[in-house]
């Protein structure tokens, strides 16, 4: 018994978990945000550190309580393959007139005062060689939102860092077979 | 000689462990490997009737040698912009060439021009000598080259009879003005890789896109001038469409007697195929 623990046992575990540390040294739990790979080979595709976004925009406020799409303000993700972020018009809709006591509201209306856009910072980047058609995805897949990104139902605040769950070749390669996506490599790259 | 059985590792109960595990795994990965076989065919790849097979016709009596095409390719695709001295060096890149054909230009009125896309071979020889398969003929008869993937070798551009590969010698450049027209559809290549025409894939991916989204698939009127090329080609001589439908205008200008395709004798099966009254070209 105790040979067979020295064998098999000992070496399969002590493997399992050199695998393990390697995949999470050079991929990171999130490979768009860090891991050694990333670092070497510049695939960032996000900014690594959380940004300060302009305003803080309450998603579950505006998603639960006032029962808006993600469509609605990110107009474009039904509609081409950006999905865009909102545009100061996407908010002065509702907010010319004060609806609550939050500061960053009149910050809005100040915005519309000074005729700005309201300086959101994009969080999410594909690499260049990467095509990713949002409406393909939603409209045609008919996949949600959060298949793919946090769940923003739930976020009390504006996206500070990638909310993108995994953006690796494999996850996208083994979804798309599961569902009888083409898998050419036309398909994705460019 | 019983306890050194015991201690050595194959004794015939190990052995058909082994065993059992090596067959479920071979098992296990053709299964993975030819998902045909194992699993029913999903009623949406059924559906298709057969792939499509892109291809061209150039017609070289409406040509005019404008380089029109040459241009517009030019700027769809991002090619880097080069100049003279790369020219004289041979290593500008171009994806559409516009070369002078081999007639006698005192005989044919018409000016003697040779609009040259990559060919789309059906045998390409190019994909066989790519060691890292950086460059493949996708199930839509388009040869598919990586950027990413290649290693700039450059055993493809030795390998096409036709010349129609081009290697990035430096870092592509553009004029400070230019760099915010360049097209987001079409990756920027870096040094060191080799490119091709793509036969305008991304416009493709477009509009199967569109058509997959508003459910009304593409008619060949939608594809006919598709690729940047025949999009710009003043008399039209440039068609595109599908080979595979016997329908399309492609298709049955490839089958018209003025058509011949280039260096046929060489058995690369070209996609692109040209008309012409008197198949100057064809001396294969």
């Amino acid at each position: 018994m105790r040979k067979y623990l020295i064998n098999w046992l000992l070496p399969a575990g002590l493997s399992l978990l050199g695998m393990g540390l390697v995949y999470q040294g050079l991929a990171g739990e999130n490979p768009s945000n860090g891991g050694i790979l990333a670092k070497v080979f510049h695939l960032k595709t996000a900014p690594s550190e959380a940004v300060r976004q302009p305003l803080a925009f309450d998603h579950e406020a505006h998603i639960r309580a006032e029962k808006m799409e993600c469509a609605d303000c990110h107009r474009f993700a039904t509609a081409g393959p950006y999905a865009t972020l909102p545009k100061l018009k996407d908010c002065r809709d509702c907010h010319s007139e004060p609806q609550g006591q939050h500061p960053d509201e009149a910050a809005v209306r100040e915005y519309a005062k000074k005729g700005m856009e309201i300086p959101w910072i994009t969080v999410n980047r594909l690499p260049g060689h990467v095509y990713f058609s949002h409406r393909a995805h939603v409209v045609d897949g008919k996949m949600d939102c959060w298949d793919c990104h946090r769940d923003m139902r739930k976020e009390k605040q504006a996206a500070m860092n990638s909310d993108i769950k995994a953006l690796t070749m494999s996850r996208c390669m083994a979804c798309h077979e599961a569902r009888h996506a083409k898998n050419d490599c036309l398909t994705c790259h460019k | 000689m019983t306890s050194g059985v015991e201690n050595s590792l194959w004794t015939r109960k190990r052995f058909a462990k082994a065993l059992a595990l090596a067959v479920g795994t071979v098992l296990g990965y053709a299964a993975k490997a030819f998902p045909a076989v194992t699993a029913p065919v999903p009623p949406a790849l059924a559906a298709i009737k057969r792939p499509r097979h892109w291809g061209m016709v150039i017609d070289l009596d409406l040509c005019t040698g404008c380089g029109a095409c040459s241009v517009a390719c030019k700027v769809e695709n991002n090619v880097p912009m080069t100049g003279n001295d790369e020219t004289h060096q041979g290593t500008e890149i171009e994806w559409m060439s516009l070369l002078p054909g081999p007639g006698d230009s005192t005989v044919h009125r018409r000016a003697d021009m040779l609009p040259m896309p990559c060919m789309h071979c059906g045998n390409a020889p190019c994909v066989k000598v790519c060691p890292v398969g950086a460059t493949y003929k996708n199930e839509e008869g388009l040869t598919v080259q990586i950027w990413d993937r290649c290693i700039g070798c450059r055993y493809c551009m030795t390998a096409c009879p036709y010349s129609r590969r081009s290697f990035n010698w430096a870092p592509p450049q553009w004029p400070d003005s230019y760099k915010n027209y360049l097209n987001p559809d079409v990756a920027t290549r870096p040094k060191g890789v080799v490119e091709k025409c793509t036969f305008c894939y991304h416009r493709i991916r477009s509009m199967n896109e569109k058509a997959k989204v508003t459910g009304q698939p593409p008619g060949d009127e939608d594809i006919r001038y598709l690729p940047a090329c025949a999009q710009s080609c003043p008399p039209k001589a440039i068609v595109f469409g599908d080979l595979n439908d016997p329908q399309s205008l492609a298709a049955k200008l490839s089958k018209s007697s003025r058509a011949f395709t280039l260096l046929s004798h060489l058995g690369t099966e070209p996609s692109v195929y040209y008309l012409s009254r008197n198949q100057i070209i064809d001396e294969g």
